[in-house]
């Protein structure tokens, strides 16, 4: 183990893409370790890795997200967004964290959540005299939402690993990304009162409505993505296909805005992004088997419940480690890493596999928007040309309010299960 | 040279978004046939799924160049330029290797399993598999062009696609 | 020398197919002294039924107990096991997996790399039923049901009528509660372990075939081991098949009871329902009874006195 993690350190502080990362360590391990018959095993393993059916609502939502935001889709939200809360003090900023809900209901992928808000919000926003960094952190903190909002890729991932119930998973995620936004909300009025930040002319019922009328055709999605799971129409990773056609519709029908460059950028893009997702998937199944030969899961639990055998400490050790490992690694690599130890975990301290499933995916979304490897930082500082130190500092006190929702998920498992237990029945 | 990068470039594309037009083609029907129908589609899943990963891997090295494969980057980039140009080199040479062994092996596995039939379709697996020798060849050669030989092969205006 | 073995298999620790692992571990390590011991590594921790599969054929992984269909792929006179209505019961499948017959097929893993050192059980399947539990034949028509997406399976159930539904076992449970489903053909042990009880409105007791598996081992690592180890193995492997295959029936009765406990019917059907069942797939027995290996298993297993 002490060959893997030195490869890994050292290519990783030499800033290698972190799917060679992972790939170089495990060929050191099974070189130096004298375990070159594994070697066929890593082609093998990524093969696995990569040919899961759940996998496919990757793509499937990334070209919805795609198609959406060629289609002009994001302005329309954050417009019916702002229509409601432009008339508080600060309004932008509330505008910014709900127009990030409302876009969570569409995108799979804190990264598409990100690129498409910091774009259209960040310029708005400079011009209101808001501080472009807070701004940024802002926006890619709120970004964070869009996975815990059905859909959501890293909950199918995690469903697909721990074999947990991805309709469940997905109902279970939106009262946390409700309270998430709350929490950030009123940070952000509190910011706004301090900083003097303007608030926009309120404005009349039938502006309001009017704005979501035309975003009435993007707000319906997350609803026929529920409804369609839950009246037994398509699975949820069926879902992706269905929100793809129906972006394509939407935009081709009603808003008329596609076109075939559009429409090419769309598709070329989501299959680069894919690839891109699916080698690290690839790669990271290859170390978990070294974990698995090397009996990483049990060692991880022996260790934790010797240490001690109060739940509450096991599970705020869970949540320290995978806050730790989102900070190098990204959400589906900490998954498939660390969702073996995780259900044998969950397994020792009976715990719902759906509100269990909820807390890992709340941790590693934080890993999204923590230095050094943030995928969000990174894309909101591509975006609004700030540096990623600058935004991190800002970002810090909003991780702190998420941390404390984590807190409450963790230990308030109520928070996560209620509504899943009222619509499904079930657990 | 540039023409014939262009030319591959094309072709990539061509083939990206003909395989997610598949994918989502045929995911559509697959729960149509299922819903309005009698007759469940048997083969759907699989097509969906090989289709995925030859689209993933025939696409591996040109989203590499794309700047899609994401890394720590940010203490590398305080160090003086020749400096990150050695790591990223070393990176480079390291990476190689790696895609290389995966490229044999695979090669090798995808040979080895010519006898098992895909479960609904009548396909030998060997031509499934050989997308892992295949993937890792294309990214190499990517690899090579960039960190190695030192040539950007993706405009800029495509770097923030995402 | 001691030799230990890494055994891999890709069920939770609940399934039989576990039992049939511990079991093994159990009576290896007993008859051989302790000379032969096993590491087992549950819950696809050494990869899925595919890979598991592979690695035995690879030597990279020691052994497995896997499903017998999923190597039916590789030699398609494996499919002999899970033809509908063929192996009788529990009791005959214990006798019958020891049986010449079976041997000749398992034997022809041999030239893949793999030994199949015997054959197992993971549980007789049922049908599970969304709504009504299925009562008639012809009720089962054009339901919605999940079967394995393989050629067997769908071959069987389309000459049973219904609508054969691939879907991705994570799934099921889901697509049942939300009646994306119908129906799923299942064992009883699973309908426990994955709570389909809580979904099901009942379990018509079809038994129509076996979920059997193989306990394997790469050939070129058994050919390396001394012949005492190699003998311990064989009879290792021969000693559990028996108590193995019972010990599901037991757990069967079981899971009756707690079904019956949670008020789910369970519906025994009558011998005019298996008459009309049998009768639909006697075309896709003869269909695969043209392999040679496959004939002489249903003849042995008719001879049985099975059916
Ligand atoms: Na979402
Ligand atoms: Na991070």
């Amino acid at each position: 183990m002490s060959w893997l993690a030195g490869f890994f350190v050292v290519t990783l502080l030499a800033g290698m893409p972190i799917a060679f990362v992972l790939g170089v360590s495990a060929l050191g391990y099974f070189y130096f370790t004298d375990q070159t018959q594994f070697l066929l095993v890593l082609p093998q393993r990524m093969v696995a890795g990569m040919d899961h059916f759940v996998l496919l609502a990757i793509p499937l939502f990334v070209l919805a997200g795609n198609i959406m935001d060629v289609g002009g889709l994001t302005r329309r939200l954050v417009g019916a967004a702002n229509s409601v809360v432009g008339r508080f003090r600060g309004g932008l900023s509330l505008t910014a964290i709900w127009g990030a809900f409302l876009f969570g209901g569409v995108s799979g992928s804190a990264a598409a959540d990100a690129a498409a808000l910091g774009t259209v919000l960040v310029p708005d926003m400079k011009r209101q005299g808001y501080d472009v960094d807070y701004s940024a952190a802002l926006i890619a903190v709120s970004s964070l939402m869009a996975p815990l909002v059905p859909p959501s890729i890293a909950m199918i991932i995690y469903g697909a690993l721990s074999g947990t119930s991805i309709s469940q998973l997905f109902i279970a995620g939106i009262v946390p990304g409700v309270l998430l936004a709350c929490v950030l909300s009123i940070y952000a009025v509190w910011t706004a009162h301090r900083h003097g930040y303007p608030r926009t002319e309120a404005l009349p019922l039938r502006r309001i409505l009017r704005g979501f009328g035309e975003a009435a055709p993007i707000l319906l999605l997350p609803v026929i993505i529920v409804g369609g799971i839950r009246g037994g129409i398509f699975t949820a990773t069926e879902a992706a296909a269905i929100a793809a056609i129906y972006a394509l519709l939407v935009s081709g029908l009603v808003y008329r805005a596609l076109n075939w460059t559009f429409l090419r950028q769309a598709f070329v893009s989501t299959a680069l992004i894919t690839s891109a997702i699916y080698v690290l998937v690839a790669v990271a199944n290859i170390l978990a088997f070294i974990f698995a030969i090397e009996r990483v899961p049990q060692m991880v639990v022996e260790t934790l419940t010797t240490i001690t055998d109060n739940p509450v400490l096991i599970l705020l050790m869970v949540n320290l480690i995978l806050l730790v490992l989102g900070m190098f690694l990204d959400t589906i690599g900490v998954l498939i890493l660390t969702v073996p130890a995780l259900t044998a975990i969950g397994q020792t301290l009976g715990l719902d596999p759906v509100h269990l499933g909820v807390m890992v995916i709340f941790n590693v979304l934080i890993g999204f928007v923590t230095p050094p490897v943030g995928l969000c930082l990174f894309i909101i500082s591509a975006v609004t040309g700030r540096p990623v130190e600058k935004v991190s500092i800002r970002a810090l006190p909003m991780l702190g309010l998420a941390l404390c929702v984590l807190l409450l998920i963790t230990f308030v498992p109520q928070v996560v299960l209620a509504v899943p237990n009222l619509i499904g029945g079930a657990h | 040279m540039k023409k014939f990068y262009l030319l591959y470039q094309t072709l990539i594309d061509g083939l990206a978004i003909f395989g997610t037009a598949v994918v989502l083609v045929v995911g559509g029907l697959q729960v149509w046939f299922r819903y309005m129908t009698d007759a469940s589609l048997i083969w759907s899943e699989e097509v969906m799924r090989y289709v995925m990963l030859w689209l993933v891997m025939i696409c591996a090295g040109r989203a590499y160049s794309a700047r899609q494969f994401l890394g720590m980057r940010g203490l590398v980039e305080l160090l003086p330029r020749p400096a990150v140009r050695a790591i990223d080199l070393a990176s480079g040479v390291v990476t190689i290797v790696f895609l290389g062994v995966i490229a044999y092996y695979g090669a090798d596995f995808a040979w080895r399993t010519r006898l098992q039939t895909a479960s609904t379709l009548n396909v030998s697996l060997f031509w499934i598999h050989l997308a892992i020798c295949v993937g890792p060849i294309l990214l190499a050669v990517h690899v090579l062009v960039e960190e190695v030989l030192g040539f950007k092969l993706t405009p800029p205006s495509e770097e923030t696609s995402s | 020398d001691p030799v230990s073995l890494r055994l891999g298999h890709a069920v939770f620790e609940a399934h039989p197919n576990h039992d049939t692992a511990a079991r093994f571990k159990e009576a290896v390590e007993r008859i051989s002294g302790g000379d032969v011991t096993i590491d087992i590594y549950p819950a696809r921790q050494l990869g899925d039924v595919k890979e598991l599969m592979e690695g035995v054929q690879f030597g990279t992984v020691d052994m497995t107990v896997n499903s017998a269909t999923a190597l039916a792929t590789l030699e398609p006179s494996i499919n002999a096991f899970q033809l509908p209505g063929v192996i009788p019961d529990y009791a005959g499948f214990a006798e019958l997996a020891v049986s010449d017959e079976a041997r000749a097929i398992m034997d022809t893993l041999d030239k893949h790399g793999m030994i199949a050192l015997g054959l197992y059980d993971g549980g007789q399947r049922h049908f599970l039923t969304v709504g009504e539990p299925v009562e008639e034949f012809a009720q089962m028509k054009g339901k919605k049901t999940r079967v394995p997406p393989a050629k067997l399976f769908v071959d069987i159930w389309q000459a049973v009528g219904v609508n054969p539904t691939p879907m991705n076992y994570g799934e099921v449970y889901s697509a049942l509660e939300t009646s994306t489903l119908d129906a799923v053909e299942i064992n009883l042990t699973s309908i426990e372990s994955e709570k389909f009880y809580e979904v099901a409105g009942g379990v018509t007791l079809t038994g129509h075939y076996f979920w059997p598996s193989f306990l394997l081992i790469n050939k070129a690592r058994f050919d390396g081991l001394t012949e005492e180890q190699q003998a311990a193995i064989r009879e290792a492997a021969n000693e559990i098949v028996e108590p193995q295959v019972m010990a599901v029936a037991e757990l069967d009765e079981t899971v009756k009871a707690n079904l019956a406990d949670r008020e789910i019917p369970v519906i025994e059907p009558s011998a005019s329902f298996m008459e009309d069942f049998n009768a639909a797939v006697a075309p896709v027995i003869e269909s695969y009874s043209q392999d040679p290996l496959i004939a002489d298993f249903v003849a042995a297993a008719s001879a049985s006195g099975a059916q």
